[in-house]
């Protein structure tokens, strides 16, 4: 269980070092502080997403059950 | 601060003097309209456009833009192409093209009276020609059987009556009335739909004394208006002068064209010969004149969008030029523009540039004025960044150096889109949609599109993040078209004791396999699914519950994170405008108000998550005030499992007090200190006589004036009721605000429940109810599924879920933090006039 979680952040930590790399090296000279911004904040919220759908799931108080028939 | 990012606050602006010699102002003008970095101010809002010192000149202009409009008029008419531009060719000047414009409009006005004139003629003996030929047609073949018929009927009437229309009345007058007058006769065409109700006025006018033929011709060019009507040929045949006038009046009024037309066959042949000569004649010099006109309007063509883009910046230039104020002298013209600080270089290039090119004795002076009036807003946006800027702009233009709420909504508007209509097979639809928009946005770009497909054009980056986020939230809620995807490996949920039996079709069509299945339901065996929503949920008879729970707790999350980053905007806002006052008066509660209630709702949410408890969080929340303290955790039977964490009760009597003394502190103590500092200066004023500030006042701290209307300088009248109220709205709405907005994030929820629901009923009540059945039945539910999918999901659920996050960035977000009082930069730029309409 640990794994997957500590998985799927490290995946969202990497994205975010390399969308900030991708913008110092690839953005202009000077002020890049939009592009880190609009990356930053778009990888927050995916995270956001995603942790809240996995925290939903770690004690469920409801269990999927079978429709019959 | 002011290496603040790119975008976040509005360009510095400056109000800019300038001076302009009156010998190169138009000049200097139109290479500043080519910079397009200045808006200038009216200098003169009393006077009247004609009153103004160019206003002459701006007239003229609209006399050529009115010309150009003819040309463009005629030229289309043509069916011609109008020529590429010819962008820089300055060489005509004004007066130059005004002649030649002039010059132009008079021969083509000329060559089209001709054109009009002869196809009037021409149409005019191709009708003659007609009534020669049909009604000709008519005498003869009544002639012919005249002659029988006055060979056989010679014993009855002796008189010998050899009249040409005689055997045409035969039956009716002739024999009754011998010693009737000449009968006359009208020949001309009538228009064909008329001819019934002709006949028929005609027949009344005359009490039946007519007698009419006509024939169909099939459709002619009526002369009087140049357009093909169905005709018909007639002649008429009366007796007596006063029927005739009567005749002529109706025709005239039936719009049927007379001809003349001679009685005897002779003439009427010599008539026919001429006519066609002189047809063939007016043939050539009309074809001639097409030609000529065709070659005077193929030269217009060519050069009328250049023409047009001249005559549109001089008019502009003419209209900048008066808004200047002229000296007594009348040497020199001052103006007054704002700037953005940073294009000032610009400026200074540019009219270095002129002052060189006309050898002008003086150049123009730039300088920067002091004034406490607002600049305009200006944002230097890209194509990107431009259709957020836009959905900002449309709510209200931000006050001048104000936090840009454009900024985080480039993402999160495209996030909350995509929370609503996450599907990564829709979201894949879209993003195709998307791309086509993005990679030919060269080639559309230049075409014109129409309307909604324009519209969705300017928004193309916008669609392009809403469909990439469609597609993750669609991973996260694990739904393509509505169908599960196992893209992070098989459901964790397994029959209870038994973790292998995993297969869902299996316990289906096993009942006995693993009946716990359909009563208290699967078990998780292996932890949470690692990405988004577990696929065993898909289908299940409790997967609305999870869901619906799910969603609504996300929505709120957030919701509340949203409201939080519109509350610290508010802080950036006060920070720039060194308003400490209100940063301690109305940042500060406000935080403390939102997230000691809504805040800590959200931290239960995660820790009833995370500790698995069975807690009732709307019990909690509604006890933390009905009964605070750890009375209000048990619930009617005593047990006490709404408390989550020791110490709960003591925090959340804390947590209520805080945020309800934070209210008055929202309300009292701002309007009460401004009253106090308004007094304390009056006092002042008064110990050291009246001191204002005045323009010699320190320049650089010029914007901070500007900008801070609670900072020191607001010396005029302080209303403290006005005040009071204006505080008392403040904090009602933002405490109502708290409750309300944070319930309105739960559209977030309506919206995706209603969008995976209607999906999911596309699929399998339309698309898996066809594959039951044959071929067939496949292929017409595939194509409604595919109509449903594109008309229902595709176009109505995507427009419904832009206004909803519309309204969130709008209203939940933006009222946080935005006043939008400003008004927007409209530079005098040839870049925008070009694209003006004529």
């Amino acid at each position: 269980m640990a794994s997957g979680f500590w998985g799927v952040c490290g995946f969202f930590l990497a994205l975010e070092v390399v969308l900030t790399l991708g913008v110092l090296f690839t953005g202009r000279k000077g002020n890049n502080g939009l592009r880190h911004t609009l990356c930053t904040t778009a990888v927050f919220c995916c995270w956001l997403m995603w942790i809240i759908v996995y925290m939903a799931q770690l004690n469920p108080l409801v269990r999927p059950q079978l429709q019959n028939g | 601060m002011s290496k603040a990012m790119e975008l976040f606050r509005s360009e510095e602006m400056q109000l800019m003097q300038l001076m302009l010699p009156a010998e190169s102002a138009h000049n200097t003008v139109a290479a500043l309209g080519e910079v397009g970095l200045l808006q200038f101010k009216d200098l003169n809002p009393d006077k009247s456009a004609f009153q103004r010192t160019f206003a002459n000149q701006v007239k003229r202009c609209d006399e050529m833009a009115r010309k150009l409009r003819f040309f463009t008029e005629q030229v289309e008419k043509m069916g011609l192409l109008t020529g590429s531009r010819l962008g820089s060719e300055r060489t005509v000047d004004l007066d130059e093209l005004e002649g030649q414009l002039e010059e132009l409009e008079r021969e083509l006005l000329e060559t089209n009276g001709n054109a009009e004139r002869l196809a009037r003629s021409y149409n005019e003996l191709v009708e003659l020609q007609l009534v020669l030929e049909r009604a000709g047609s008519f005498f003869d073949e009544t002639r012919g059987r005249a002659s029988a018929a006055a060979f056989e009927s010679r014993p009855a009437a002796p008189d010998g009556v050899s009249e040409i229309g005689a055997p045409l009345l035969a039956e009716a007058a002739a024999p009754a009335e011998p010693k009737s007058a000449r009968l006359g006769f009208v020949a001309g065409l009538v228009p064909e739909d008329k001819l019934n109700p002709f006949e028929r006025l005609l027949f009344r006018a005359t009490r039946g004394n007519m007698f009419l033929k006509s024939t169909s011709v099939g459709a002619v060019v009526d002369p009087g208006t140049g357009e093909r009507v169905e005709k018909a040929v007639f002649v008429v045949f009366f007796a007596g002068e006063r029927a005739r006038s009567k005749i002529l009046k109706i025709c005239e009024a039936f719009g049927a064209n007379r001809y003349p037309f001679p009685e005897e066959p002779t003439r009427q042949r010599q008539m026919n010969a001429e006519v066609t000569a002189r047809l063939r004649e007016l043939q050539t010099t009309i074809e001639a004149g097409e030609r000529h006109r065709e070659n005077v309007l193929q030269s217009i063509a060519s050069s009328l969008e250049g023409w047009a883009i001249q005559v549109k910046r001089e008019k502009a230039v003419y209209h900048t030029l008066n808004k200047f104020s002229v000296d007594v002298t009348r040497k020199v013209l001052v103006a007054e523009a704002w700037c953005p600080v940073s294009g000032k270089a610009r400026v200074q290039s540019a009219l270095r540039a002129v002052a060189q090119a006309t050898a002008a004795t003086v150049g123009t002076v730039f300088q920067p004025l002091v004034t406490y009036e607002q600049p305009p807003t200006y944002f230097a946006t890209n194509k990107i960044t431009g259709c957020f800027q836009e959905i900002v702009d449309a709510y209200g233009v931000a006050k001048y150096r104000e936090v840009n709420p454009a900024v985080l909504t480039i993402v999160t508007f495209p996030f909350l889109f995509a929370v609503m209509f996450g599907d990564v097979g829709h979201g894949t639809l879209m993003l195709l949609f998307a791309l086509y928009m993005v990679l030919s946005e060269h080639s559309l770009l230049r075409q014109q599109l129409n309307e909604i497909f324009e519209m969705c054009f300017a928004g193309r980056y916008c669609i392009l993040l809403m469909s990439i986020f469609s597609i993750y939230t669609g991973l996260i809620y694990n739904e393509c078209f509505s169908v599960p995807m196992a893209i992070f490996g098989r459901g964790h949920w397994a029959c209870p004791g038994k973790p292998d039996a995993v297969e869902r079709i299996q316990m289906h069509f096993q009942p006995d396999l693993c009946p716990e299945a359909f009563n208290q339901g699967l078990a998780q065996e292996r932890g949470p699914y690692p990405f988004g929503v577990d696929p065993t949920w898909h289908g299940s008879r409790t997967e609305l519950q999870f869901l619906n729970s799910l969603k609504m707790k996300m929505s709120i999350i957030l919701g509340v994170i949203q409201m939080n980053a519109g509350i610290v905007n508010s802080l950036l806002n006060q920070l720039s405008f060194r308003d400490s006052l209100s940063t301690w008066c109305e940042f500060v509660p406000q935080m403390i108000f939102l997230n000691f209630l809504f805040g800590y709702l959200c931290l239960l949410m995660v820790i009833k998550w995370v500790s698995g408890s069975t807690a009732d969080l709307y019990h909690i929340m509604i006890y933390m005030f009905l009964q605070p303290g750890e009375g209000g955790l048990t619930c009617d039977g005593g047990c006490m499992e709404n408390r989550m964490f020791p110490g709960q009760g003591t925090i959340q009597v804390l947590l209520v007090l805080i945020a309800l003394i934070s209210v008055p502190f929202m309300l009292l103590p701002k309007p009460l200190i401004l009253k106090e500092r308004h007094e304390k200066r009056a006092q002042q004023l008064e110990a050291y006589g009246r001191v204002l500030p005045t323009d010699a006042d320190d320049e650089e701290s010029n914007a901070l004036h500007i900008a801070a209307p609670h900072g020191g300088h607001d010396d005029e009248e302080f209303d403290f009721s006005e005040v009071m109220v204006h505080q008392m709205i403040h904090t009602i709405e933002f405490v109502l605000g708290a409750v309300s907005n944070t319930a309105s994030y739960l559209r977030l929820w309506a919206l995706s429940l209603a969008h995976s629901q209607l999906s999911a009923v596309f699929y399998d009540r339309v698309l898996m109810t066809g594959i039951k059945y044959n071929w067939i039945a496949l292929v017409v539910a595939f194509s409604v599924f595919a109509l449903a999918t594109l008309g229902v999901l595709m176009v109505m659920e995507t427009l419904s879920a832009f206004l909803h996050a519309l309204r969130l960035h709008w209203v939940e977000y933006m009222n946080k933090f935005y006043s939008g009082s400003g008004y927007k930069f409209a530079p005098f730029s040839f870049a925008m006039i070009d694209k003006d309409e004529l």
